[in-house]
């Protein structure tokens, strides 16, 4: 039998950060939640598809997670498995409200591109219509694209995450691309995808 | 026309750009690092706690419980009832005349025994 992945990686930086704010040590904390901030609001965001309602649900995990740090076993696992979860299993809960659609104009603002080639404003249009596409979707598919398309998860730890089975991944995942397809056509101008 | 092949690799490069870009802004990262820094400095992190407390403290009380409920239950270790004697020490005052002069001066079970 072979050993777990993660028993052969070396201890990650959040863990050793998060080892030391459950042994009481807050500057250790406030270390980790300078790591985690940027890219918990990024996937809380997409997955929830308003930046209050995912502000709201990264705070409530920092909550969580400074209140149940003792309970991280990195024998059992990576700290980044446990932490999205921790983060999706908030913002699934059913207590925020998933906005079902964001209309174009209203779309999460894409990365300006600067004045120049045509093709950055093209690529900037592409990413509006995709997010505005996205917001339409069930939350449960849109956290396994997030998850898929930008945290580089296999679907074995998407599962992880999702509480689910790889075989239910790989559903949320193709019915997400379809929905999402559909939806890039209906909106028009979306040559791009045929 | 736009191979199927091409329209998914179109559509895997754009949700990877969707999945990717950062969404967040400044202000409310600060705010989320205020927060975390409130935490940090005012409320202490859970201690583990000894999960096995608890059940052992409640099965010793339990187990208490049954080993007085047995030591009673044993027969022989019932408790005393009032003595048979004590029935007829009925007080003098009821009575009269001659009653009362006989329970006075009779003795009772209990007092012939030191006789």
């Amino acid at each position: 039998m072979t050993p777990p992945a993660y028993a052969a990686r070396a201890p990650e930086p959040e863990a050793l950060l998060l080892q030391r704010a459950a042994a009481g040590d807050g500057a250790a904390f406030s270390q980790l939640a300078r790591l985690l901030a940027r890219p918990a609001l990024a996937l809380a965001t997409r997955v929830l598809g308003d930046s209050a309602s995912a502000e709201d649900a990264v705070q409530e995990a920092f909550t969580r997670l400074w209140r149940e740090a003792h309970r991280f076993d990195p024998e059992r696992g990576s700290f980044g498995g446990w932490w999205r979860r921790m983060l999706m299993n908030i913002a699934l809960d059913g207590k925020r409200r998933v906005r079902l659609v964001a209309p174009l104009d209203e779309a999460h603002e894409i990365a300006d591109p600067l004045p120049g080639p045509g093709e950055l404003a093209e690529q900037a249009d592409i990413a509006a219509r995709v997010q505005a596409a996205a917001a339409a979707l069930p939350a449960r598919q849109r956290a396994a694209l997030a998850l898929f398309h930008g945290e580089g998860l296999s679907m074995a730890e998407i599962g992880e995450v999702l509480d689910a089975s790889e075989k239910a991944v790989e559903g949320l995942l193709l019915r997400g691309r379809a929905a999402l397809k559909d939806r890039l056509k209906s909106q028009g101008g979306a040559d791009w995808i045929g | 026309m736009m191979t199927e092949d091409r329209m998914n690799r179109n559509l895997d490069a754009a949700l990877a750009a969707w999945a990717r870009d950062d969404l967040g802004d400044d202000a409310t990262i600060a705010r989320l690092l205020a927060h975390a820094d409130t935490l940090a400095a005012t409320a202490p992190a859970a201690k583990p706690v000894r999960r096995w407390l608890p059940w052992a403290a409640g099965g010793g009380a339990l187990a208490a419980s049954l080993a007085v409920a047995l030591l009673l239950a044993a027969p022989g270790n019932t408790p005393a009832t009032e003595p048979a004697v004590a029935v007829a020490a009925t007080p003098a005052t009821t009575s009269t005349g001659e009653q009362s002069f006989a329970l006075l001066y009779s003795p009772t079970l209990e007092e012939e025994q030191y006789l």
